[in-house]
């Protein structure tokens, strides 16, 4: 029972929020400055096409009414369509979607397959030399921000190695081996944004896990120290991870434009840049709300995931 | 040392005996070097100091402006251009001291901004608790609810790209989780003996708030602050480099470094790896302050 | 048990056999902990012997060295910060010598231990059959189907209803009872020739802690095993321990076999520790006699007796010299007094019943 009402607590936030986010979304374009359609449009618009924007943006009424109308067109996936490339906002999210999937997915796979066996080995001495150095390696990560990662591994791996190719993108379906080459340099330039925060926490909750009764009580039975370590250590201390995972996640979803804009990988982030560029509002617009829509859904998703994983809150469930 | 020695030595046998016990692959870090803020520290702070002091006094040092076009492009490291010239000409020296302008006006601002206001209303939210909390909480919430680089990216693409726009944008963005540190350290003081103590005294609310927790909850509040900073100074960055903030012959580090990276001084790559790395020094050094200063004040992240 | 023969991968001599060692055999033990206020010595010179089939009650005030004294029997403590002298023989092999490799082979299949608090001792994300068979299956290289039914055996033997469905359950999914019992049988699984209780019964219910003891005590007949219970409450090891230690400020004060010494308490300590346990004939309300005072600084402790600044029958003797651990008239039953109960009068009244004290206001 209590967690039914847990749920619904957490979905009545989740439409909330939703809706506060897409309502901000659309007064992104009461931002612009003057009259929105001109500059939108600029000064080519025919009266037909202003008058079809006008609608569409819900600019002939009051905020109140003109959100409820663009939400209506929105919730049928009508977002507009580009006035430079006549393209629907539609058909270029669902072209650039699936290239931050995989980005998405690729990079942070590697980013806790580097995470986590550093943070145990850190964590199995604190303060040993290992540990140190984890720390420090970690700190100067964190000092390094994304745009810096990905100019070195471009100028390195790209430029002067050409290892990978500097630029540009091959759809998983068309040439895998291509897309897994394209895919390289951007995946781990995210990868290593991800890597120093997930090895922090990691190593700093599995030394409180360390210190639990349970551990001296696995060692008390015999129980070598690596399999102490996956066992009963590593298991406990994931789901404080999980949550930082689906945070990273969200926030690789919202923060790759630097990448995708480095690396020319023509996910929604490239195109929000490009469009900031070209002031195609439209795009940005439908951009911003998918992301933001994105964000928002998957760290419900992972605060709902923690409470099933989770043997511990599942207590409230059964008592 | 403890004012009672005695009593503290009473406790200690049952306390080192259970830490002993307690701790399974090793005992943690002796805590005695976590109450000492260490030569780290104090680098990290003199360096922070020397970038700050350099960037206000720009002006005053004997160096070229930062649009100088009078040498030779591309010049190698010398005497009188440290960091040699870009593609252009222009001294880099004196390019990347000025970039950092812009880099520590968004970065410290906008922490500034949104400590006082986020740190007014944690205080307030925290003692004061009921509905003001609850609102406050709320609009918190929200706001961390945002992917904030997309906000901050589309906000500047919308409104503008002024410096002063583009710091207060992230005030805003930053002002929710110092609303929650000092929030959640106020309601940690309100409770405690001291305060309780003012009360009874007869000392107001305001003057409690003032005296009494303000002074408790500033040590968590600005060692966050400082990581917020660099936060702040990434963000900036990355707008500076995607040619979003501020406006092309004005230097600051996102921009020479984008610009350094560019096709044509591929062969020369100084003139992106001087600027990136004052960046790493600095934003390691406000790191590095953050994080002692929040061991030194035993602040938990875990508590918030 | 024929279990036995296949865990020992350390040879252990026979220890029925006539000449053998003592199943345990604790010589001059100290162990201390490097802290940054200086040298805790929370055991200081401890020895005793511990035969097999044999219950010895460990008892003392907190911080009176009892659960540092018997992690240091198992080698369990963290070696960091830790300094430590004295021997620890387990059927004649040093355990304090041994190497974590060689350790881990006597934990769990000869030595096991009980925790106090089965919440924090039990892994709660680790479901219940998992924690016992993962040593069933180390030591006694059980296969998975094997372990099973030998967890099934344990947890029946330990008297857990519907034992097979239990071993899917999460720690939290039962009593704290029921928890204690799951630790007994993870305790028991390879059949230790020691078992080492530390307060099995403290943070249960008074009605299931006679429970938890019984059960214990059975356990320990039946498979003829050595046990240390270690217990702040003397009330406990009464009817339950052959032999009785008492330690205080991580020395022994009093020992002996259980009977001679609590029918003739030489300690004013053990006698302090008797007073205390609450009676169900006093008067409702009765304050407790806990002892005044609080135990001594273990990094400088107090000259000569440790006990003396607490102590009722304190003389100036007691302050300056430390008074030895000898044999009284019982033979076994030794303590470290001066002045043993009954030697002197007292300057304020005998703590004998704890009614004594009268009702509290």
């Amino acid at each position: 029972m209590n967690r039914l009402r847990y749920v619904a607590t957490r979905l009545g936030q989740l439409v909330i929020v939703l809706l506060l986010v897409s309502f901000l979304t659309f007064l992104l374009v009461h931002l612009l400055p003057g009259d929105p359609v001109t500059t939108i449009l600029g000064p080519a618009g025919t009266a037909q096409t202003r008058a079809l924007l006008r609608a569409q943006l819900g600019l002939d009424h009051s905020i109140p009414v003109g959100y409820a109308i663009w939400l209506w067109h929105a919730l049928q996936g009508n977002l507009g369509q580009s006035y430079l490339s006549h393209q629907t906002v539609a058909s270029a999210i669902s072209q650039a979607l699936p290239i931050d999937i995989e980005l998405v997915i690729i990079s942070q796979v590697l980013a806790l397959a580097i995470a986590i066996p550093l943070a145990m080995i850190a964590a199995r001495r604190p303060g040993g030399w290992l540990d140190q150095v984890g720390s420090s390696v970690s700190f100067g990560m964190l000092a390094i921000p994304a745009f810096v990662t990905g100019v070195i591994l471009q100028q390195l791996f790209a430029v002067h190695y050409h290892v990978f190719p500097a630029t540009g993108w091959t759809s998983l379906t068309s040439n895998f081996v291509q897309n897994v080459r394209d895919a390289a340099l951007p995946s781990i330039t995210v990868a290593l944004a991800s890597v120093a925060g997930y090895m922090r926490l990691l190593r700093a909750e599995m030394i409180n896990t360390l210190q639990e009764d349970f551990i001296t009580m696995a060692r008390s039975k015999g129980l070598s120290t690596p399999r102490i370590l996956m066992r009963h250590a590593f298991r406990p201390s994931t789901f404080p991870l999980l949550t930082a995972a689906g945070l990273s996640i969200a926030a690789v979803v919202s923060s790759d434009f630097v990448v995708e804009y480095i690396f020319q990988a023509p996910g929604l982030g490239y195109q929000a840049i490009n469009a900031i560029y070209a002031r195609d509002y439209l795009i940005l617009q439908g951009d911003v709300l998918v992301i933001a829509v994105l964000f928002v859904v998957s760290l419900f998703v992972v605060n709902m995931l923690y409470a099933v994983v989770d043997p511990r809150t599942r207590r409230a469930a059964v008592t | 040392m403890p004012p009672s020695p005695d009593a503290d030595a009473a406790a200690l046998p049952a306390a080192g005996a259970r830490l002993a016990v307690a701790a399974s692959m090793s005992v943690p870090a002796s805590s005695a070097s976590k109450r000492k803020l260490g030569v780290v520290f104090w680098i990290a702070v003199a360096w922070i100091c020397l970038v700050v002091v350099m960037a206000v006094f720009a002006g005053l040092l004997p160096i070229d402006g930062p649009d100088n076009l009078s040498y030779l492009s591309k010049l190698g490291s010398s005497f009188s251009h440290p960091f040699g010239t870009d593609e252009l000409g222009r001294d880099l020296f004196s390019r990347v001291i000025f970039g950092s302008r812009v880099s520590l006006e968004v970065g410290f601002g906008s922490i500034f901004l949104g400590l006082v206001a986020g740190g007014f209303a944690g205080l307030i939210a925290g003692y004061m608790r009921g509905i003001f909390d609850a609102v406050t909480s709320a609009v918190a919430n929200v706001i961390l609810s945002f992917p904030a680089l997309l906000l901050l990216i589309t906000v500047a693409a919308f409104w503008g790209r002024a410096w002063w726009k583009i710091t207060l944008i992230i005030a805003i963005i930053a002002t929710a989780p110092l609303f929650y540190v000092v929030r959640s350290s106020t309601i940690s003081f309100a409770g405690r003996d001291f305060v309780l103590a003012a009360r009874t005294m007869g000392a107001s609310r305001w003057r409690i708030v003032t005296r009494e927790i303000l002074p408790n909850v500033m040590p968590a509040a600005i060692s966050f602050g400082l990581i917020g900073v660099a936060i702040a100074i990434v963000a900036e960055g990355t707008l500076s480099f995607l040619g979003l903030s501020v406006a092309a012959p004005t230097p600051s580090w996102g921009n020479i470094i984008a610009e350094g990276q560019s096709s044509t001084a591929a062969s020369d790559p100084w003139i992106w790896i001087w600027p990136t790395l004052i960046m790493f020094m600095t934003l390691l050094a406000l790191n590095i302050a953050g994080d002692r200063l929040q061991r030194f004040f035993d602040v938990r992240e875990g508590r918030l | 048990m024929s279990l036995l023969h296949k865990a020992g991968r350390l040879a252990f001599p026979d220890v029925e056999a006539p000449g053998a060692p003592p199943l345990l055999e604790v010589d001059d033990l100290h162990t201390s902990f490097r802290t940054p206020l200086g040298l805790v010595r929370a055991v200081d010179g401890v020895s005793f012997t511990l035969q097999r089939g044999r219950t010895m009650g460990l008892v003392g005030e907190s911080g009176s060295g009892k659960t540092v004294l018997s992690r240091s029997i198992m080698g369990l403590l963290p070696r960091a910060n830790l300094e430590r002298s004295g021997r620890v023989l387990f059927s004649g092999h040093d355990i304090t010598a041994m190497r974590p490799r060689e350790l881990r082979q006597v934990w769990g299949a000869h030595i096991a231990m009980v925790f106090q608090d089965p919440m924090t001792a039990l892994n709660p994300v680790v479901r219940i059959g998992r924690q016992i068979t993962e040593h069933l299956r180390l030591h006694l290289s059980m296969s998975r189907s094997e372990a099973r039914e030998t967890a099934i055996a344990l947890l029946n033997s330990v008297g857990i209803p519907e034992p097979r469905a239990r071993l899917r359950s999460y720690p939290f999914q039962l009593s704290g009872g029921m928890r204690q019992r799951v630790m007994i049988a993870i305790a028991l699984a390879c059949g230790p020739k020691l078992l080492l209780a530390d307060e099995p019964t403290t943070g249960l219910d008074v009605t299931i802690q006679a429970q938890i003891l019984d059960l214990l005590a059975a356990q320990q007949a039946e498979r003829y095993m050595a046990m240390i219970l270690v217990t702040h409450d003397l009330g406990v090891v009464a009817g339950r321990a052959d032999d009785v230690v008492v330690m205080y400020a991580g020395k022994i004060v009093e020992m002996g076999p259980t009977n001679a010494l609590f029918s003739d308490v030489k300690m004013p300590y053990t006698e302090a520790l008797l007073a205390s346990i609450p009676r169900l004939t006093d008067p409702v309300h009765t304050r407790l006699s806990a002892i005044e005072g609080r135990p001594p600084d273990l990094v400088s402790p107090p000259h000569g007796c440790r006990f003396a600044p607490r102590c009722r029958y304190v003389q100036a003797r007691c302050t300056e010299e430390e008074p030895p651990l000898v044999e009284g008239d019982t033979p076994g039953h030794l303590f470290a007094c001066w002045f043993p109960v009954g030697s002197i009068t007292t300057r304020g009244p005998r703590p004998t019943t704890a009614a004594q004290s009268g009702p509290s206001s």
